[in-house]
């Protein structure tokens, strides 16, 4: 199937997106020098692969609640001119649909593998060491994954807002993916035990942690869990097999959401959700 | 040809109808005249798919237009919110829309430039930063390029300077698809005669007639034997005649005066 221009427009867009780039890379750019020059300071060698995991994998999901929040509002911002564009020009919906899915896709995916490059470029720089991954297929496989259930939770969220006909709400409901980031980003501090499992985003930075290092993933206190390690005590391990069934159906739920949703906002005129 | 049977809409909850009943077939260029508020573009954004209808069809070419997807080359518009697919710099918008349009982006960049919006100045700006001639004239510059047998403008003179409007007539005259042209501007009546009219109060259409009949017509608040059009309508009833009596439509300028002078 040949693409149209929406593809890489589309691309284009989430790119060069003014608060993608001060938010999804330089924001996060900082914390990840803070993670190497600050952060890192003591960390004996042989544990270093594993703070860059659990780091990569906790400043990931904030880095990828930045991104889903330009993806929710280009999402709000085409629902109508979508109805026009699918039944009057060659976008017809099944080609928009992959097109749109596979755009947003490919720029999670490359945003992770930009925030990835930075990481490991940082460390090397500070510590004159490459921490790559022991599992790469694995964390591709991961970063696509989370990519997927972000798009779908993003879409659900923005059509959940059209079919309550609030759109003042839209822009507090673009944000709430980075909200939940920075609440996932707790597990640095906070036991979430089996909670984990039912948070998306601590699946999202476990998995991620999990084929960075090899190692079984925290059910959060990423800090405290680590001192125990080092102290020869059992930490609270979470399931990275568990984590991936749940993470899927996440992906599920969404899915299916998003589905109903977007079937009954086609009951929505323009005219109803004009405020904006 | 465009034809609408039986069409209502109304907004969300509400009960009240804003397309009331509406039975129509366009087969030439029509202009659609009505006062503002008269529902001309909810009518135009129902074709288009914005709105939702609660009732009746509509058909080009025999075809249910609830059953079309993915056909360029059907119907086109002016419509801005129809072009918020991406958020683009215009020139980037113009050459996505062209693409999905199957149509020329070059014959799109002319008519720009003949209506003074350069490919360097569309490089530069994006919709909202246009000027709301400029952005009107972007839009009906797609519309215009588009390929498609039915093409839509709403409002497509407003905020246009004389002789952008004079060159508009002129492109608009040229085309050989089927426009359906909304406005609430009456001295349109002068310029283009070889075109239907079709008039459009409180979202009901009222007869079609042939702007020759109207050029020289008048209008009379109230029911006149013989006119050539009586539009009654709970909040105004009048009719257009012939007969030098009451008030030359064209000298109206706009049909928003109507209720005023009811």
């Amino acid at each position: 199937m040949v693409f149209t221009k929406y593809f890489r427009y589309s691309l284009r867009q989430y790119f060069l997106n003014p608060y993608f780039i001060f938010w999804g890379i330089i924001f996060i750019y900082f914390w990840i020098l803070m993670c190497a020059y600050v952060f890192a300071k003591g960390v004996p060698g042989d544990y270093m692969l594993y703070v860059v995991g659990s780091d990569y994998g906790q400043l990931l999901i904030l880095g990828l609640g930045s991104a889903s929040v330009s993806a929710a509002f280009t999402f709000y911002y085409s629902s109508f001119a979508v109805r026009f564009v699918t039944k009057f020009t060659k976008l017809n919906p099944r080609r928009f649909l992959i097109e749109n899915f596979l755009s947003t896709i490919l720029y999670l995916c490359v945003y992770s593998g930009i925030i990835w490059g930075l990481f490991v470029a940082t460390f090397y720089s500070k510590f004159g060491e490459w921490y790559l991954p022991k599992d790469p297929l694995g964390l591709i496989g991961a970063t696509i994954l989370s990519a997927i259930f972000l798009y779908l939770f993003s879409l659900m969220l923005v059509y959940f807002v059209i079919l309550l006909r609030a759109p003042k709400l839209s822009n507090f409901i673009g944000y709430v993916p980075l909200m939940l980031s920075f609440l996932a980003y707790a597990a640095f501090w906070v036991d979430f035990g089996i909670a984990v499992y039912i948070s998306p985003f601590n699946l999202i930075s476990n998995l991620t942690y999990y084929f960075y290092t090899k190692e079984k993933p925290f059910t959060g206190d990423i800090i405290g869990n680590f001192m125990k390690l080092i102290q020869n005590e059992t930490p609270s391990y979470a399931d990275p097999v568990l984590s991936v069934v749940a993470l899927c159906i996440w992906i599920l739920i969404c899915g299916i959401l998003s589905y109903i949703f977007v079937r009954k906002s086609r009951g929505i005129s323009y005219e109803e959700l004009r405020i904006l | 040809m465009l034809k609408i049977s039986d069409l209502c809409v109304s907004y969300g909850r509400r009960e009240e109808l804003i397309l009331k009943h509406i039975n129509a077939e366009f087969d030439k260029k029509t202009l659609l005249l009505g006062p503002n508020g008269a529902g001309k573009t909810t009518l135009f954004r129902t074709i288009c798919g914005l709105t939702v209808k609660i009732s009746g069809k509509i058909y080009i070419d025999n075809i249910d237009l609830d059953s079309v997807f993915g056909k360029p080359g059907v119907i086109a518009a002016n419509i801005p919110e129809i072009f918020g697919l991406l958020y683009l710099d215009c020139y980037r918008l113009l050459d996505l829309y062209m693409d999905l349009f199957d149509s020329d982006k070059d014959l799109a960049l002319s008519i720009m430039e003949e209506f003074g919006l350069s490919e360097g100045f569309l490089k530069k700006k994006k919709p909202h930063q246009l000027s709301a001639g400029q952005r009107k004239i972007f839009h009906n510059a797609i519309a215009l390029a588009a390929k498609a047998r039915i093409k839509l403008f709403d409002e497509p003179f407003e905020q246009l300077d004389p002789a952008r409007k004079n060159k508009l007539i002129e492109c608009l005259e040229k085309e050989k698809a089927i426009i359906i042209l909304s406005t609430h501007e009456t001295w349109l009546i002068r310029k283009l005669l070889s075109w239907d009219v079709t008039f459009m109060f409180e979202g009901q259409l009222f007869g079609k007639l042939s702007v020759k009949e109207l050029s020289d017509s008048y209008l009379v608040f109230e029911k006149y034997p013989g006119a050539l059009l009586t539009v009654e309508t709970p909040k105004v009833v009048f009719s257009i005649i012939k007969e030098p009596k009451g008030k030359p439509l064209a000298d109206f300028m706009s049909l928003d005066y109507v209720y005023k002078l009811a």
